[in-house]
């Protein structure tokens, strides 16, 4: 059984009007996300903003309601909890965010910080002192020293106030973490720490990440699988080293190729599938394909049917009507 | 031909806890038709480097206490730090053009991007009316905005990021600057975007000839852009050369861990634990004594501690490469 099973995810958002808040209209910020996770292991999502990342997210530790579809973590539909349930199967998930300083209750001292969770969920016990050890021992595990647990985060820098919001995130001892953009509000000579503590951790306690990201290169690095989306589907899930090595949906291919690389020389070599245009709004998603305004190889097919997510080769499955999409050598 | 040249650039912020060296002792320069990335952490200062040549630190509580900053234009050098401030207006956004990370905070929400354009043109050139709602609908166009002449009676929040990102640029390039100054100008954008924006600013650079001083953080966008990068640390300068140099060949242990703490979109790296580096960056209201980078140092000696390098000027595959450390790659262990 899979640690998590997340199957036609819907997330969709209501758009009101006028005098009387009549719903004129529908978000589908979520539409038909299917993806799969075990135990120990890492999926990237990745995508540009709108994509519905964040949403999905939200939507599999029930931040935000799902309109419809499954999500099974240990088999157990969290879709449908409610009450003293839900409140039970969160326990195994947790969320690290993105930005360390909203995230962190400036009134709040460190230790509050991190026994939050196990008091909410009244777990920290009658003994005080137990307590401040287990909460030192989260932050000596998290590479911080428990001599500051009753600073406030204002005290501490931007990683380590990120390293105080995975701490939190450990003191339930979830089977699941969803980390959100977990290091792009860091400094570059910190997120390399940050990322080694997760890979680290994950290692230790064979916890499972939904790791969300725009910043393809710490997700090549931290994934054992990534899922593309655009517009609220996903439109390819690869194992990480086969979607980088023969990406099969035309946008995941141009975007890969916008990211410029740190090789000067390569940098100058390479050729570029530039895309025209944004992302359109998703209140007016285009019809059939939702990429094919911006797709160089869009035919007519693709205006008219939505493509599904179907299998490739090796565990590669893509969202396109062409059955070969024309392989953009990196180097020309 | 040098078109800025920074030598000795001090700036310091007088604050209540003392005197804060933002910017201490840069030195770089910028020529025509070339990129010059300006590489840093939050808080190495390259942003009060890049305010320092526009004349816009904030004054009190900062202030630029020592160092040039020379540009040229047509026949003539003048000295920004010392120019008046009528002069530095007129030479900011006509010769000087500056495009920064934001575009929400940097455009008037409240005016028509037609009337901000324009307002440019009517300061720095005196045109007014039709025409100069012509020259701003052209420069639209050349960014790539559809639907330009609509365009100019929208207000900013009916743009998307990306447009957003165009209109600025369209307005720092309509009097044709001699150089401009990008702070960060597609770190807010997405990938996809930010491919559009910079193959834009490669443009002009290649067919105006603009110099371009680029301000980022991220190491790729350096490789595309830059043709010398000049690496900041704590307010110093701690190493320029020319882009190939600085990616193949570091000589400051700084930029050497930076590119090797960096996970690579490009390589198979594996799942493996990457090469961080310790520490912190020091607060610059309390830096250490001696080389800034000492503490995270994996090859700090006793004189590292003592006092700050002096710059050694090199040369790598026939470019002027500079760098300040008192340990020489071949000393190393």
């Amino acid at each position: 059984m899979s640690l998590l099973e997340v199957r036609d995810l819907k997330v969709h958002f209501p758009v009101h009007r006028g005098l009387l808040r009549r719903e004129v209209a529908r978000v589908k910020a979520v539409d038909g996300v299917g993806l799969s996770l075990e135990a120990g292991r890492t999926i990237g999502v990745v995508g540009e903003s709108g994509c519905g990342k964040s949403t999905t997210a939200r939507a599999i530790l029930r931040l935000v309601d799902p309109t419809g579809g499954q999500v099974l973590v240990d088999g157990q539909d969290v879709a449908k909890l409610s009450g003293a349930e839900l409140r039970k199967a969160r326990q195994k998930m947790q969320m690290i965010f993105q930005d360390p300083y909203a995230s962190l209750n400036p009134r709040m001292t460190v230790l509050d910080i991190i026994a939050e969770p196990l008091r909410t969920h009244g777990r920290a016990g009658r003994d005080r002192k137990a307590l401040t050890r287990k909460v030192g021992a989260l932050m000596e595990r998290t590479g911080l020293s428990p001599a500051y647990m009753r600073r406030y985060p204002h005290e501490f820098s931007g990683g380590q106030r990120q390293r105080v919001g995975i701490a939190r995130a450990l003191a339930l001892e979830p089977k699941l973490i969803i980390a959100d953009e977990p290091v792009s509000a860091l400094d570059m000579s910190i997120r390399a720490q940050i990322i080694n503590l997760l890979v680290d951790l994950q290692k230790e306690k064979g916890i499972g990440f939904v790791f969300i990201a725009h910043d393809l290169a710490v997700v090549r690095h931290i994934s054992d699988e990534i899922a593309v989306m655009y517009l609220g589907r996903v439109v390819e899930r690869a194992p990480s080293e086969r979607l980088f090595g023969s990406p099969q949906h035309p946008y995941t291919q141009a975007l890969l190729s916008a990211i410029p690389v740190p090789d000067p020389k390569r940098e100058r070599r390479r050729r570029r599938l530039v895309l025209t245009g944004d992302v359109p709004s998703p209140l007016a998603p285009p019809s059939g394909c939702t990429f094919h305004p911006r797709c160089p190889y869009a035919f007519d097919r693709c205006r008219e049917e939505t493509p599904l997510l179907e299998a490739r080769a090796d565990g590669h499955e893509a969202a396109c009507h062409l059955e070969e999409v024309p392989s953009l050598e990196a180097e020309a | 031909m040098a078109l800025l040249e920074v030598e000795d650039l001090q700036t310091h912020f007088f604050t209540e806890e003392g005197v804060v060296k933002a910017v201490d002792g840069v030195s770089f320069r910028v020529d025509r038709g070339e990129v010059v990335c300006l590489v840093g952490e939050s808080g190495s200062g390259k942003s009060v480097t890049s305010l320092s040549v526009l004349g816009l630190v904030p004054d009190p509580p900062g202030r630029i206490v020592g160092g040039a900053i020379r540009f040229t234009h047509g026949d003539e050098t003048e000295d920004l730090v010392t120019a008046s401030d009528a002069r530095l207006r007129a030479i900011r956004g006509d010769r000087v053009a500056m495009i920064f990370q934001d575009p929400m905070t940097s455009l008037n929400p409240y005016m028509r991007i037609g009337q901000q354009l324009a307002e440019v043109l009517e300061v720095h050139q005196d045109l007014r009316g039709a025409e100069a709602r012509k020259r701003c609908q052209e420069m639209l166009e050349a960014v790539g905005i559809p639907g330009a002449a609509s365009r100019l009676d929208d207000h900013p929040h009916q743009l998307s990021g990306g447009m957003r990102q165009r209109v600025m640029i369209a307005m720092a390039l309509l009097c044709a600057p001699d150089l401009l100054i990008a702070d960060e100008p597609t770190t807010a954008l997405d990938v996809t975007i930010q491919a559009q924006i910079l193959e834009l600013i490669e443009e002009r650079k290649s067919q105006m000839g603009v110099g371009v001083l680029f301000i980022t953080h991220d190491l790729g966008v350096v490789a595309k852009m830059a043709d010398r990068v000049a690496v900041m640390y704590a307010g110093r300068l701690v190493e320029q050369g020319s882009v190939d140099a600085i990616f193949e060949r570091p000589q400051h242990p700084y930029t050497e861990a930076l590119l090797r703490s960096i996970p690579r979109v490009d390589l198979d790296g594996g799942r493996g634990r990457l090469e961080a580096i310790d520490g912190l960056p020091p607060s610059p209201a309390k830096l250490p004594p001696g080389c800034p980078f000492h503490p995270r140092c994996r090859y700090a000696e006793e004189r590292c501690r003592e006092r700050f390098p002096e710059r050694r000027h090199l040369e790598l595959d026939g470019h002027d490469h500079v760098v300040s450390c008192h340990v020489p790659p071949e000393e190393r262990p």
